[in-house]
C-alpha cells in the first residue's frame, strides 16, 4: 500500500513537471518554417549535444600534454568543479526566483490534489535541468578526455560522474536555501531598487569581510599561471564536498566519497527544510500585484500634464516593467551575480588579502587599462543579464495596438524605453564601478590624484550601456512578439545581443582578472606595478578607444531612435 | 597545427550553418536570391540539400582537422592515403551536390 502511494506520488510529480514545462513556454526547437519536423529537431539537438561532448572531450584529450606540465590534473579537476558549483549557484538564483516566486501558477496549483512538497519538487526539478545538463557536459567531457590521456584509474571516472551530478545539485540547493531565507526575511521584494541597495550592501560586506580574512594558502611554483591555478584549486579546498571527492578520485581515499555525498545530501536537506518552513507564506503573499492604491487628486493629474510626454511615457514604462517578473529576476541577478564577480578576483590571492593589496599600487597606465576593461565588462554583464530592453515592445502585448493608435510620437515612445533601460542597467554597472573605485582609492591601490580614472571607467560603462541597449531595442522594434500567453513566457526571451554581451563581458573580465592577479603575484614589496615607458601609449590607446565608443554610442543612438520609430510605425 | 585549428574552425562553422538552415528553413540572403526563381518544391529541396551538404562537409573538415592533430601529436603516422581519401570524398560530395542542384532548378510544383 505504501509502495503504491509512493509510486503514485512520484508519477504525479512527474506529470506536474511536464505540465509546468508546457505552461512555462513553447518547447519547440526551430521555427515554423523548419525543414524538419519538431521530433527530428529534438533528435538533432540530442545528436549535437553528444557531438559537443565528444568535441570537448577530444579537445581535452589533445590539450592534455600541453596542460599537464603547467597544471596537475587534480588542480584542474578541482578548479573546474568549483567553477561549476559557483556557476550553478548563479544560474539557479534566477531560475529559482522565477519558478518559485514569480510564476503566476501558484493560485492554480494550490487547489489541485498536489501537496506543497510535490509542487516545489516539480518546480525545482525544472530549475535543475540546465545547471545539471551544463555540468554533465563540461565536467564529464573535459575530465574524461584528460583522464584518458593521463591513464587514470576507475576511481577518477566514478568520482567525475558523481561530481557532475552532485556539484550542480549542491549549487542549486545552496541557492534555494539562500533565496527562501532572503525572501522570508525581507518579505515581498518587488522593488528592484531595494534589491539593488541590498545587493550593494552585500557587495561591500563581502569585500570588507574578505579584507579581514587571511587566506593562508601558499604555493612554490615560480610560474605565474601555475601559481594562479594552484591558488584557484586551493580555494576549492574550502568547498568540502569538492575536496573530499578529489581525495577519493586522486588518492583513493574511499571515506572521502561518502563524506562528499553526505555533505551534498545535508545541503539539499537543509534547503528542503527551509522551503518547508518559509516558502509557502512568502509565495502566496506575492500573488497580489496591485499597484499603489492612493487616490488620484486633481493636483497630481495637473502635475502629470505639465511633466511632458517623454516623462509620462518613461513613468508608464517604469511602472509596467516593475510588475513584470523579468524586473525581479534582473534585480536578483544584478544583486547577487555582479557582486560575486567583483569579489572573486580578490579570493584568488595566495597571501593575506590586505597585505597583498597594500603592496600593489597601480600607476596611471595600469589603472586606466583596468578601468577601461572593467567599464566594458560591467556594461556587458549589466545589459546581458537584463532582458527588459530586449522585450521592451513585446511586453506591451495586446496593448500595443491601442498605444499605436494614440497620438504619441514613436520617437518619444522609443526614448522612454531607452531611458528606463539605461537607468536600470546603469544602476547595476556604473554604480558598482564607482563603489569599487572608492574602495581602491581608500585602500591606496589608486592615487587620489587618479580619481578621474574611476570616472573615466564609469563613463565608458555608461556609453557601452547605451550601445547595447539601443541594439536590443532596435532588434525588438523590428518584430515585437505580442502574442504571448503569460508574463513568465516573455520574461524568458533572450537574444543574441544578450548572449554576445555576456560572452564579451566574460572574456573581458577573465582578461582583467589575469592582469590583476599577475600584478598581485609579480609586484614586489613597496614597489608599484608599473608598466613604465608603456604608460603614455596605454593611456593614448585607452583614450582613443573610449572616444570611438563615445562616438559610436552617439551615432547609434540617433540612428536607433529614427529607425526604431519607423519600424514601429510600419509594424502591423 | 595551424591547419588543424583552421579546419576545426571551418568545420564547426559549416555544422552550425547546416543546423541553422534545418531549423529556420532559410539560407543566407544571397542564396535565397539565387533560388527566388525556383518552384516551391525545388527551393525546399535546394535548402535541404544545402543543409545536408553543410553538415557532411563540416564533419569531413573536422575529421581532417582531427587527423592533422593526431599527426602533429605523433599519435598517427603522416600517411598520404588519409588525405587522398578526404579529397576523394570531398570531390564526390561536390559532384553529387552539383547534380542535385541542377535537378532542383528544373523541379516544378506539379511533380
Amino acid at each position: 500500500m505504501n509502495n503504491a502511494k509512493r509510486s503514485g506520488a512520484i508519477s504525479k510529480t512527474r506529470r506536474l513537471i511536464s505540465v509546468l514545462e508546457k505552461c512555462n513556454g513553447k518547447t519547440k526547437i526551430g521555427s515554423d518554417d523548419a525543414l524538419i519536423s519538431p521530433t527530428a529537431a529534438k533528435i538533432l539537438a540530442v545528436i549535437c549535444i553528444i557531438l559537443l561532448i565528444g568535441a570537448l572531450g577530444a579537445i581535452a584529450f589533445f590539450a592534455e600534454p600541453f596542460v599537464a606540465p603547467l597544471i596537475p590534473l587534480q588542480s584542474f579537476a578541482q578548479t573546474l568543479m568549483m567553477i561549476m558549483l559557483l556557476m550553478s549557484f548563479v544560474l539557479s538564483v534566477k531560475n529559482i526566483v522565477t519558478v518559485l516566486y514569480t510564476a503566476d501558477d501558484i493560485s492554480v496549483l494550490m487547489p489541485m490534489p498536489f501537496s506543497v512538497g510535490q509542487i516545489v519538487v516539480a518546480k525545482l526539478a525544472i530549475s535543475a535541468k540546465f545547471p545539471v545538463g551544463l555540468s554533465l557536459v563540461l565536467i564529464n567531457s573535459t575530465c574524461f578526455g584528460m583522464g584518458l590521456r593521463a591513464g587514470m584509474g576507475a576511481a577518477f571516472y566514478i568520482g567525475t560522474l558523481l561530481s557532475s551530478v552532485l556539484v550542480p545539485m549542491t549549487g542549486l540547493a545552496v541557492a534555494t536555501l539562500l533565496i527562501v531565507i532572503v525572501f522570508r526575511v525581507f518579505g515581498f521584494i518587488r522593488n528592484r531598487d531595494i534589491t539593488m541597495v541590498l545587493g550593494g550592501i552585500f557587495t561591500l560586506a563581502l569585500t570588507i569581510a574578505y579584507v579581514f580574512f587571511s587566506n593562508r594558502l601558499s604555493n612554490d611554483d615560480s610560474s605565474q599561471l601555475t601559481a594562479t591555478f594552484s591558488a584557484m584549486s586551493s580555494v576549492s579546498n574550502g568547498f568540502p564536498n569538492i575536496s573530499f571527492m578529489s581525495r577519493f578520485m586522486f588518492e583513493g581515499f574511499v571515506p572521502g566519497l561518502f563524506i562528499s555525498l553526505a555533505i551534498s545530501a545535508a545541503v539539499v536537506a537543509a534547503a528542503l527544510l527551509a522551503i518547508k518552513l518559509f516558502y509557502l507564506y512568502t509565495a502566496l503573499s506575492m500573488q497580489t500585484t496591485g499597484t499603489n492604491s492612493r487616490a488620484v487628486t486633481k493636483s497630481s493629474v495637473d502635475k502629470r500634464k505639465k511633466s511632458g510626454l517623454l516623462r509620462a511615457l518613461t513613468t508608464y514604462e517604469s511602472r509596467n516593467a516593475r510588475r513584470n517578473p523579468a524586473y525581479l529576476i534582473y534585480g536578483f541577478a544584478m544583486s547577487f551575480i555582479w557582486p560575486l564577480f567583483f569579489v572573486l578576483p580578490f579570493i584568488f590571492g595566495n597571501q593575506s588579502f590586505s597585505s597583498d593589496i597594500k603592496q600593489v599600487h597601480f600607476g596611471t597606465g595600469e589603472a586606466m587599462l583596468c578601468a577601461f576593461s572593467l567599464g566594458i565588462a560591467a556594461s556587458c554583464f549589466a545589459c546581458g543579464f537584463n532582458i527588459l530592453p530586449v522585450t521592451a515592445f513585446s511586453r506591451e502585448g495586446s496593448s500595443f495596438s491601442a498605444l499605436k493608435s494614440m497620438p504619441i510620437g514613436f520617437d518619444d515612445y522609443y526614448k522612454s524605453k531607452r531611458n528606463f533601460s539605461m537607468l536600470l542597467c546603469s544602476l547595476g554597472s556604473v554604480l558598482y564601478i564607482l563603489i569599487l573605485g572608492a574602495i581602491c582609492v581608500a585602500l591606496g591601490i589608486i592615487d587620489v590624484a587618479n580619481l578621474w580614472i574611476v570616472l573615466f571607467g564609469a563613463a565608458v560603462c555608461f556609453m557601452c550601456n547605451l550601445i547595447i541597449i539601443n541594439c536590443m531595442l532596435l532588434k525588438n522594434s523590428k518584430k515585437p512578439y505580442l502574442n504571448w500567453d503569460s508574463e513568465t513566457e516573455i520574461s524568458r526571451k533572450m537574444t543574441w545581443v544578450n548572449i554576445a554581451a555576456m560572452i564579451v563581458g566574460f572574456i573581458q573580465f577573465i582578461a582583467l582578472m589575469v592582469f590583476i592577479m599577475m600584478s598581485i603575484f609579480s609586484g614586489s614589496d613597496e614597489t608599484a606595478f608599473d608598466l613604465g615607458s608603456f604608460t603614455p601609449a596605454i593611456v593614448t590607446v585607452c583614450a582613443v578607444l573610449a572616444a570611438i565608443i563615445f562616438a559610436a554610442a552617439i551615432v547609434l543612438n540617433r540612428f536607433a531612435v529614427k529607425k526604431a520609430g519607423k519600424n514601429l510605425e510600419e509594424f502591423e | 597545427m595551424f591547419w588543424a585549428i583552421f579546419s576545426l574552425a571551418i568545420g564547426v562553422y559549416c555544422i552550425f550553418s547546416g543546423v541553422k538552415t534545418l531549423l529556420t528553413g532559410k539560407l543566407s540572403a544571397s542564396e535565397e536570391k539565387k533560388i527566388a526563381g525556383y518552384s516551391n518544391k525545388g527551393a525546399r529541396s535546394f535548402r535541404l540539400i544545402s543543409a545536408v551538404t553543410y553538415l557532411i562537409g563540416g564533419v569531413l573538415v573536422i575529421g581532417f582537422g582531427v587527423l592533422e592533430l593526431l599527426v602533429a601529436q605523433k599519435i598517427l603516422a603522416d600517411e598520404i592515403i588519409f588525405k587522398l581519401l578526404f579529397l576523394a570524398v570531398a570531390i564526390l560530395i561536390v559532384v553529387v551536390v552539383l547534380i542535385a542542384n541542377a535537378r532542383c532548378k528544373k523541379m516544378t510544383d506539379d511533380e
